[in-house]
């Protein structure tokens, strides 16, 4: 199994960050493995980190009524979850599934914010990809909303 | 040009509101090349441009995969074994699968653009070993509106090709992706500096989709999209389809995203 340096070193989002923002990092990473079906995070529950996927798939869940739960996202190994971390109330907005086993790094929210509030240069590496993520989702929902390929009646 | 009136050999449902219609060409057979149209009459309604979506290889039965969505569209699900469709074609630019022979190829499909991009899968199957590695992303609305299902499934399980669906949302049923097609691009297996990508769907995700590959490193010449309008003639004679200095009748409907990109973004050329 990587190590939680060599995990953040080979992963995408953090592509480019200094050794000395990367060993702050590594020092908050906490390894997880979720098995098929379990759930990493829950629909209002506290958001005290962030994921970091390097193997497997997950899917974010809403609970829509009666419909019950709908998938309106898959998450692939590369990517990050969760940026409810780092804004009020620190709450996840949705259910967290693993589809397979998730190997993942889970990096402390707590421990990031208060870096970025005291090294504003490490804050602006962190808030610069999490806007990249961020606006990425919202161009996808945008073009899911369009639903374009309904007959539009 | 006079159509030629061919009778209804079998119509199926694809999904809830897309159909196959299988017409007789006869003994002298239909030949065409994938990604061309005809222009298919139906008797007291109307002429409807629609994509031939069989196998090229199979001169012996003409496919469309309709979907209904005004009158004879709609009209064409009540057809009957034995009724006379008119047929106006061949017409159109095919999509251009020799100029991918050699390359990879990314077949880009959203919803029912899978079936215009159907002839072309099936030459570049039948023709496997002219080709490197050859990808299908296939986006739908949900897992309730995948066509052509069974052939999907049978295309994910070749060795020799990767087949990625996504949809836009989905139940717990569902074990494969959710969110839009674009987002397999970057996962999906090619070379994007000796890849070939042809793309049909709804305009606005071909858009996406063209711009995805375009970033990944794709030469805007060597992708390619399917343009629809409305049409009349089909042979570049009324004006009906036009598309800035192009008719898509008769200089498309398929097109490269180098020809087309500065017109996709403008509302009304
Ligand atoms: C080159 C070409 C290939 C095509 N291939 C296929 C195909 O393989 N299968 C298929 O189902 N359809 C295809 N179409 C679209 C098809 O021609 C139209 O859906 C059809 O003309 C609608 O006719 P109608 O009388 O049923 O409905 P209309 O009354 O003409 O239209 C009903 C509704 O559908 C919308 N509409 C009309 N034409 C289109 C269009 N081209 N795209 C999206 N919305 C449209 C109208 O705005 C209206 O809201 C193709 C079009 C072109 C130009
Ligand atoms: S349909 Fe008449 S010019 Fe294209």
């Amino acid at each position: 199994m990587l190590s939680p340096e060599e995990v953040l070193k080979e992963h995408p989002f953090f592509k480019g960050i200094s050794d000395q923002h990367l060993e702050f990092l590594v020092s908050v990473a906490r390894p997880l493995r979720i098995e098929s079906n379990h759930f990493l995070f829950r629909q209002g529950s506290s958001a005290d980190c962030f994921l970091v996927l390097h193997k497997g798939d997950m899917a974010i869940e809403l609970h829509v009524g009666a419909q019950g739960a709908r998938i309106i996202q898959t998450v692939n190994a590369g990517e990050v979850v969760g940026w409810s971390w780092l804004y009020p109330p620190h709450r996840w907005m949705y259910d967290g599934r693993a589809l397979n086993t998730v190997d993942c790094l889970c990096l402390d929210g707590e421990s990031v914010r208060k870096r970025m509030e005291e090294d504003h240069e490490f804050g602006y590496e962190v808030l610069r990809r999490f806007g990249e993520v961020i606006v990425e989702a919202l161009n996808r929902t945008r073009l899911q909303l369009l639903d374009v390929y309904g007959t539009g009646d | 040009m006079v159509p030629r009136f061919m009778p209804v050999l079998d119509v199926w449902d694809d999904t809830d509101d897309t159909f196959t219609v299988e017409l007789d060409p006869g003994p002298a057979g239909f030949s065409f090349r994938p990604g061309q149209f005809n222009m298919l009459y139906v008797f007291g309604l109307g002429e409807v441009p629609i994509s031939i979506s069989g196998d090229p290889a199979t001169s012996g039965r003409l496919l469309h995969t309709i979907r209904g969505v005004g009158p004879v569209t709609s009209a064409m699900r009540d057809l009957a074994k034995g009724d006379l469709v008119g047929v106006r074609g061949p017409f159109g630019v095919p999509w251009p699968v020799g100029l991918a022979s050699s390359r990879d190829v990314v077949f880009v499909a959203g919803g029912i653009g899978l079936a215009p991009l159907r002839p072309a899968l099936y030459h570049v199957l039948n023709h496997r070993e002219e080709y490197e590695r050859v990808s299908l992303l296939y986006g739908v609305r949900s897992p309730h509106d995948l066509l052509f299902e069974d052939e999907v499934t049978e295309w994910r399980g070749r060795f020799d090709m990767a087949v990625r669906v996504t949809v836009d949302t989905a139940d717990r049923k569902w074990r494969g992706s959710v969110g839009v097609v674009t987002k397999l691009i970057p996962r999906a297996p090619f070379d994007p500096h000796n890849a070939v990508a042809f793309i049909c769907g709804p305009e606005i995700m071909m858009q996406f989709a063209a711009e995805e590959l375009a970033k990944s490193g794709v030469r805007a010449g060597r992708i390619h999209l399917s343009m629809e309008r409305n049409m009349k003639c089909g042979i570049g004679l009324c004006g009906h389809c036009q598309f800035g200095k192009d008719f898509i009748c008769k200089d498309g409907p398929v097109f490269t995203y180098e020809a087309l990109h500065s017109r996709l973004d403008v509302r009304e050329v």
